[in-house]
């Protein structure tokens, strides 16, 4: 034990050890650190070393485990998450990624994991949040897929094309795309969204770009131009369709019926690619080189789309003819024809009915034959209901008139000249019914006030009923915008006359008379 | 007579007697809570410590000190008077250990440590101790995760929950057992008082013992980890668990005694002798103040220890004589008292448990307030879980919304369930009441998935709502006593139902169904009181 000579022992004197307090403090440090260091036992140093050490490395450890997590590890966790997506593992997924979802910085690989997971959970809540998230972190390398997958959330909310969902929906596309011009399925989503919403030239302008690249989009935008009435355009792309098809369906190696019939999948591809290659040609108006591609094609295949269609282009044959009585002598061929592929298409029925209605007279009555059953049983179109019937009151077949015209307007009570039509034949019949007349021709004004010959109709059932004062209003409505014929002026004459009007009476008289010299 | 009242013992074993009916509540108290079993560990250190001081070579280096002694003691009755009249255990194990001064200061054995030890017998009072295991599992788990990344082991860390690809750990059940916080203090505790360090030296060494716990704690999770996920070994459960719990703990041990060592050669005293060659040492205020607080006194040399020996001949008088017969009488009565109250061995039966063990699908009905049940399943968990040991859990839907309303038991005090949520990973929101204005409190979860709604409410073995009896001077229960109204006092065991529904979306539960939810929880909490408390026998025996 180290010993040196305490300072206050020299003496007890107030004053003295108040001037030798720091030599004083100074001696008990130094005494206490040298009687410290001198009676410090190195044994118990060398027993406490483990616990020093294991204390230190827990120290070491708490520290550590402060700091984020090390790129390295992340990386590992995103990999290994989508791995597991990739199986099919969501649950395993979703553990690797929930380790991360901590950190401070999410990046986009990492949140379009999670939102694929929370897709495939149908969390689409939760997908909206990570996609969002990843448009607005400083990541930008999966912006469009954000966008995109955004746009596909969204529109699942709504089913109007016109909503502000949809609008949000648009505006994600388009952002998609212009992070990544490339993105076709954009493109495919934007043309669907404009044709639902009737904007047809936004729907051009996003198949032009796919039909670049997929041939088998230039048939829908194909069908675009058509509806734009850009023709040039539509059989520019009919002709790179018809292109497309024509090497689609001559790859398609399949026997004719006879032998065995071709497996499902290559009948289906068959089929599809005829129908669009057809469609093509019947752009180009080449109808005959079109039921020669459809024709062939049911020689492979029997397929009632390409029965139909076959029928569609003998019937759009009939449609091109004109109006002579060899071409009604045509139409007939042509919609037996029709007929053969599809008997029961209501654009053929209604051509059946047309010709039993004005062909000629040898065959008006084969055509309605053929169509008799239909129009027996409720089947037919209420187009075919009105024109034989409106043929039939012509000549004056009230009994076969009367219930046709009933039908066509209980199949389609918006249609105004069959109500005309009914109006008229009721008010002209024996025995006629002059309120249901007027009932009916109500109805068709109400439905269209515009063409005069409804208001000849009408004005004609009033002289009928002596209101002669509605009946002049209604027949000098229909004057001026009609033909001149004798009838209006007859009644006007008569109107008039029981008006007490001479004059007029006189002048529509002398009109009636020239008329009907 | 005059034998036994001169006797240091005699008025501790007073005490015991007067104190013993709620000295044994406290001690079923404290063994229903898993962190707290080691004190009969502490109990049985006592014994032996004292045993080997009696026969300890300077047992007459210690003078008793009757002053302390009768300060003690009547600081004792006063604590468990108060204790007896507010029907608090712990308060009154706190009077029966100041009442033990009595002894420990006539004694000329020295057996302070052994008294300083007893002190372990005291739990945290309001709920410390939880706050502090929490604590500590938030630490380990935090801690465990850092370690386990650097092992490079694929895990995520959910609340106080490690889960692994295949698996949960629940870092509050790795925490359990011998493991314990609490364990390793009391272990540090006796080891300071065998070893007979200073007191100053036992504190830094159970404070070191707080450290050892979390690292012990982060050991054993990480060793369950890696065993796991790289060894394909299982060891959370069964023997294996057993084991580790045991490896872990005597790697505690030894890291304590290695701690004790560094104590030693930092905080050893600045050993001198009593010749002069020294004597400026004993000058030196910075060396005698070291060595007052690092010098076992007996390892001091004689001189140093004063006056400790100057009154080693008092004997007592007859002023000790009267203090030790009112004092006797005062515990007496204290324990007559209790017999008549019924506390502690002389309360009634336990019926709830046994009551709610009973409930079965059938204990509610099929259509409850418009709510349908779909399910109803037991559950058993470890004794150690902040879920309660047991639960009876149905599940009622209606229309899209699904809820299951539970009864969790037993609890031997509040019981936080908030925290319990918290601890696996939730937000919880603060609580709201519920719009009848009981004591049932209702909160909003919320994790990145989900969202929620969680009621609950906290009931004794008789069906009243747990109200700590705080703001008078006697517990309501002594006056129902009293006058008569009331069975006899037993033990408070409490059950907690609960109600919650989760759906999957992160839009908080909207308010009609808010509102659905607690009318389903108020029909439920009404249907399980009446059933709970229908096998409490009613009046007094």
């Amino acid at each position: 034990m180290i010993s040196w000579e305490n300072p206050w022992s020299a003496s007890t004197n107030f004053f003295w050890r108040v001037r030798t307090l720091p030599l004083y403090f100074i001696w008990s440090i130094v005494g206490f650190i040298s009687g410290w260091v001198q009676t410090r036992q190195l044994r118990f140093l060398l027993m406490g070393a483990p616990a020093l050490a294991v204390a230190i490395l827990v120290i070491a450890l708490t520290i550590r485990s402060r700091e984020p997590l090390r790129s390295e590890t992340i990386r590992r966790y995103i990999e290994t998450a989508q791995q597991l997506m990739r199986n099919n593992q969501v649950d395993q997924a979703d553990f690797y990624l929930n380790r991360l979802r901590t950190l401070e910085f999410q990046s986009d690989p990492m949140l379009s994991t999670r939102a694929e997971i929370a897709v495939r959970r149908e969390r689409n809540d939760l997908a909206e949040i990570s996609f969002r998230q990843m448009l607005t972190n400083s990541d930008h390398t999966q912006d469009a897929l954000a966008h995109k997958q955004l746009a596909m959330i969204e529109l699942k909310k709504t089913q109007d094309p016109h909503s502000q969902i949809a609008s949000e929906v648009i505006r994600h596309l388009e952002q998609a795309l212009e992070a990544n011009p490339g993105e076709m399925s954009c493109h495919q989503l934007l043309a669907n969204l404009f044709l639902t919403r009737g904007d047809l030239n936004s729907v051009a302008e996003h198949l032009e770009p796919l039909a670049n690249i997929d041939a088998a989009a230039q048939i829908e935008l194909a069908r675009v131009y058509e509806k734009l009435g850009r023709s040039s355009k539509k059989v520019d792309a009919a002709i790179k369709a018809e292109a497309y098809f024509a090497a689609v369906v001559s790859q398609l190696k399949t026997p004719s019926r006879s032998a065995e019939p071709p497996e499902p999948q290559l009948a289906s591809q068959l089929v599809k690619g005829s129908l669009n290659w057809s469609e093509s040609l019947i752009m180009q108006n080449r109808l005959d080189d079109a039921s020669q591609v459809v024709t062939a094609a049911l020689d492979r295949v029997d397929s009632p789309e390409l029965r139909r269609r076959l029928a569609a282009i003998y019937v759009r044959k009939i449609n091109d003819l004109s109006a002579s009585d060899e071409s009604w002598r045509k139409r007939w061929e042509l919609v037996t024809l029709s007929r053969n592929y599809d008997p029961d298409s209501r654009e053929s029925l209604i051509i059946l009915a047309n010709i039993a209605a004005h062909g000629t007279f040898d065959l008006r009555p084969l055509a309605l034959k053929e169509i008799q059953p239909y129009l027996d049983n409720g089947q037919a179109p209420p187009a075919a209901y009105y024109l034989v019937g409106t043929a039939a009151a012509e000549t004056q077949n009230w009994e076969l008139a009367l219930p046709l015209l009933r039908q066509a307007v209980k199949l389609e009570p918006r249609a105004d000249i069959s109500w005309n039509n009914l109006a008229h034949t009721l008010s002209l019949m024996p025995n006629s019914d002059l309120q249901e007349a007027e009932r009916c021709i109500n109805e068709a004004i109400r439905i269209d006030s515009t063409p005069a010959i409804y208001h000849d109709t009408r004005g004609q059932i009033m002289v009928k009923q002596q209101r002669w004062a509605e009946a002049v209003r209604e027949l000098e409505l229909a004057l001026p915008n009609l033909p001149p014929e004798a009838r209006i002026h007859e009644g006007l004459a008569e109107a008039y006359l029981q008006l007490g009007d001479d004059d007029l009476s006189e002048y529509h008289r002398t009109r009636q008379v020239a008329l009907s010299k | 007579m005059r034998g036994w009242l001169n006797s240091p013992a005699f008025p501790v074993v007073m005490a015991t007697i007067g104190c013993l009916p709620l000295l044994i509540v406290h001690f079923q108290q404290l063994w229903v809570r898993p962190h707290y079993q080691y004190f009969p560990m502490v109990m049985m250190a006592v014994g032996i410590l004292y045993q080997l001081r009696r026969t300890d070579p300077d047992r007459e280096a210690f003078a008793p000190r009757p002053y302390l002694a009768g300060l003690g003691l009547l600081a004792g009755l006063a604590l468990a008077t108060y204790a007896v009249l507010r029907i608090s255990p712990l308060m009154c194990c706190a009077g029966w250990l100041l009442a033990a001064t009595a002894f420990v200061a006539r004694n000329p054995v020295n057996a302070w440590s052994q008294w300083a030890l007893l002190w372990l017998l005291l739990r945290l009072p309001q709920g410390r101790d939880l706050w502090l295991i929490h604590w500590l599992q938030k630490i380990t788990t935090r801690i465990s995760s850092g370690v386990l990344d650097h092992l490079q082991i694929d895990h995520l860390q959910q609340g106080n929950v490690l889960a692994f690809p295949d698996r949960k750990l629940f870092v509050e059940e790795a925490c359990s057992g011998v493991v314990s916080l609490f364990t390793i203090l009391a272990t540090a505790a006796i080891f300071g008082a065998f070893l007979r360090r200073s007191a100053f030296h036992t504190l830094l060494l159970m404070l070191a013992g707080a450290f050892w716990a979390g690292a012990a704690n982060i050991l054993r999770v990480v060793a369950i980890a890696v065993s796991i996920e790289k060894m394909g070994i299982d060891l959370t459960e069964g023997w294996p668990h057993t084991i580790l719990g045991m490896v872990v703990f005597s790697i505690s041990l030894l890291v304590l005694f290695s701690t004790d060592a560094l104590l030693r050669f930092i905080f050893g005293p600045i050993e001198f002798d009593d010749s002069s060659a020294s004597e400026s040492s004993h000058e030196n205020p910075l060396i005698s103040g070291w060595n007052r607080l690092f010098w076992p006194t007996h390892e001091r040399p004689a001189s140093l220890l004063g006056d400790r020996t100057r009154q080693l001949t008092t004997v007592p008088g007859a002023g000790w004589r009267l203090l030790v017969l009112v004092t006797s009488a005062g515990f007496l009565s204290l324990g007559a008292f209790q017999v008549w109250g019924g506390i502690g061995p002389f309360s009634s039966t336990l019926g709830v448990e046994i009551a709610i063990d009973n409930l079965s699908k059938e204990s509610l009905p099929p259509q409850l307030v418009g709510w349908s049940m779909t399910n109803f399943q037991r559950e058993t968990r470890s004794t150690s879980s902040e879920f309660g040991a047991r639960s009876r859990q149905w599940t009622y839907t209606k229309g899209a919304l699904s809820a299951v309303v539970s009864i969790d038991y037993p609890f031997p005090d509040w019981h936080d369930l908030d925290v319990c949520y918290r601890g696996v990973g939730w937000t919880v929101s603060g609580w709201k009441g519920l719009p009848d204005e009981s004591t049932a409190r209702q909160h909003i979860l919320r994790n990145d998935q989900q969202s929620g709604l969680l009621i609950y409410d906290l009931f004794d073995q008789n069906g009243a709502p747990h109200q700590p009896p705080s703001g008078q001077g006697l517990h309501p229960r002594w006056g129902r006593l009293l006058s008569g109204e009331s069975s006899r006092w037993t033990m408070p065991t409490f059950y907690q139902v609960q109600a919650l529904a989760l759906v999957p979306s992160l839009e908080p539960i909207d308010p009609q169904s808010i509102s659905e939810l607690q009318s389903l929880f108020v029909e439920f909490r009404k249907s399980i009181r009446e059933q709970a408390s229908q096998s409490i026998p009613k009046g007094k025996p």
